[in-house]
């Protein structure tokens, strides 16, 4: 039995974590980009 | 201990080609270890640079009246040592550590995402060529503190947007790299290999890589909104459009502060590695090393306003922050007492590695105190700005955060390398700089104490004394760096060649010494089984 590592569900894991810490971190920097929006006085 | 594995033609095309020739093999590296190799040889260089900065102001402080330099360019200095030396020095080492272990300890080929780790590396000298620029540019280099406190820093010419630049690519890379760091964990660890079973370093490593992703993209909104107030016009921190300079603050400090975590933590695990090794002993309390570094972790977000005591704030604001920077006493007690319970009857001997880590213990909680000493508000108050403050942080990140990097690159560099370095050489390398960087920083607390503002080029001649005896420290430390380059390089080139365990006559532990030394292009083609 061939084993390649990664295999492919590793490879759909990787996959996934990689974009769900990429949009935490894009949540984290909208977000305190908005908290300046909200904090700003007209 | 592993499962044997057949392989493909094309897993065998794969698994047996050696790394590309020339400069080809680095500028399109994929490999974990050359990757490894090459954010520690540009930790190296920024050390230096930064540490030429540090010289720099040493040698103007080094007795009063202005000697060396224009004020303006020692406020460069020191802003500009600081921003080398954190994102440049500390953060690429210990990414360039965890890029070499982290796959030889989890028991995995190579880092999950090798061409992003390519990238996050690259992107480093363009970052801080562009940083290291402004010191050329007309109104020379930034100079209003790496803190980029607005509206000081609006005022910076040229410079600004390239800080701005540098600095967003510089967390731009952070990121990239601490999402590597969390997938390769999270998904490529070897069979039987449980989260509670995995090496005090990869853990400190993932704790410290959500620290990146949370904090990292908060310095990148504070700087762009720094940007589009230079340019675009908005107000959110300049005080006539109705913005509050005030905020920048918080911000930064949300940031600031797991920060001095994400350059301690992994030091943590290191240190957890190698008091076990020469102790000759199992690590005592591994399941508090980890739960009390996961609470240093979440308790480094709930700290900042202690670094702003004195912008004033709401009794209980002062009281919350006070309180809960002093919690962080416990789980870092915790740490401190199961380091020293697993030398408590150990079998202790005093490579290198050890005394380094010896080093850290000492002098790391030096800084500890006089960071307890800081939380309190009413003596904040007296301390703020002082020479005081600048002996805590260095206490914390120079015997703290760069004896750590120091201690693992003397513990893994024969296994990195094939090569046992030269101890002697290393041991006096210990000694020296043991001996001068107390000489250069313990006297900053009498001089802080005393009333020493931070930031000055010149001060009053009260202050002469301790400040000679700092600079003479400074130089002496300076130059036994010197001899930790030489050590490493020619443990590069040759040497007595190292066993695979390299220390065997001690009791290293974890995956990564049961590969050869240097270890095979592909540290494990077939996945070990840990029992």
């Amino acid at each position: 039995m061939a084993t390649e590592l990664p295999n492919r569900d590793q490879k759909r894991g990787i996959r996934r974590t990689a974009l769900w810490l990429a949009l935490l971190a894009f949540g984290f920097y909208a977000a305190f980009i908005l908290l300046g929006v909200l904090k700003a006085k007209p | 201990m592993s499962t044997a594995h057949t392989h493909d033609h094309h897993a065998d095309a794969h698994d047996h080609h050696g790394p590309e020739k020339g400069w080809r093999r680095w500028v399109f590296a994929t490999n974990h270890k050359d990757i490894g190799t090459m954010y520690l040889l540009f930790s190296l260089l920024m050390f230096f640079i930064g540490g030429s900065m540090a010289m720099v102001i040493r040698a103007e402080l080094f007795k009063p009246g202005l000697q060396l330099v224009d004020p303006g360019f020692f406020n460069s200095m020191t802003t500009m040592h600081a921003l080398v030396m954190i994102f440049g020095a500390v953060m690429p080492a210990f990414v360039g550590l965890a890029n070499w272990m982290i796959p030889l300890q989890v028991g995995a080929p190579d880092m999950a995402l090798p061409r992003m780790n390519n990238f996050s590396f690259w992107i480093l000298p363009f970052a801080f060529t562009m940083l290291l620029s402004t010191l050329f540019v007309p109104g020379g280099a930034p100079a209003g503190g790496w803190t980029m406190y607005p509206p000081l820093v609006l005022q910076n010419g040229t410079s600004f947007p390239m800080m701005i630049f540098a600095v967003h690519l510089m967390g731009a890379s952070s990121i990239m790299g601490a999402i590597n760091v969390i997938v390769t964990i999270m998904n490529m660890r070897a069979p039987g290999m449980a989260l509670l079973k995995m090496p005090l370093f990869t853990w400190s490593w993932l704790i410290t890589a959500y620290l990146l992703i949370a904090v990292m993209p908060v310095l990148a909104g504070a700087v762009t909104m720094l940007l589009t107030d230079h340019y675009f016009g908005t107000s959110f921190f300049q005080a006539a459009g109705g913005g509050d300079p005030v905020m920048f603050q918080h911000i930064f400090w949300f940031f600031g502060h797991p920060e001095v975590y994400i350059m301690i933590l992994p030091a943590f695990g290191i240190v957890s590695e190698i008091i076990p090794t020469f102790s000759r002993k199992p690590l005592f309390g591994y399941d508090a090393m980890v739960y009390a570094t996961a609470s240093i972790a979440f308790l480094s977000f709930i700290v900042w306003a202690h670094h702003m005591f004195t912008v004033g704030m709401p009794l209980a604001g002062q009281m919350f922050f006070m309180l809960a920077t002093m919690l962080i006493a416990v789980p870092t007690g915790v740490k401190v007492f199961n380091w020293t319970a697993t030398m408590f009857k150990g079998s202790i001997s005093f490579e290198p590695p050890m005394l380094f880590a010896l080093s850290f213990l000492f002098l790391f909680t030096i800084g500890g105190f006089s960071g307890l000493m800081l939380a309190m508000v009413p003596a904040d108050f007296q301390y703020h700005d002082t020479y005081f403050v600048v002996a805590h942080f260095h206490y914390v990140l120079v015997p703290g955060a760069v004896f750590g990097i120091m201690a693992a690159v003397y513990y893994w560099l024969p296994k990195w390398t094939g090569h046992m370095y030269d101890i002697k050489l290393a041991t006096w390398h210990f000694w020296l700089s043991t001996i001068f960087v107390n000489v250069l920083f313990f006297p900053q607390h009498f001089l802080g104490l005393a009333g020493m503002p931070r930031r000055i080029p010149d001060y009053s001649t009260q202050f002469a004394d301790w400040n000679m005896v700092s600079s003479i420290g400074a130089f002496g430390f300076g130059l036994s760096q010197l001899m930790f380059v030489y050590i490493i390089f020619a443990a590069a080139r040759g040497g007595v060649r190292a066993s695979d365990k390299v220390w065997d006559t001690a009791a290293p532990h974890g995956l990564e010494w049961t590969l050869s030394s240097p270890p095979p292009y592909h540290s494990f083609e077939v996945a070990p089984e840990v029992k």
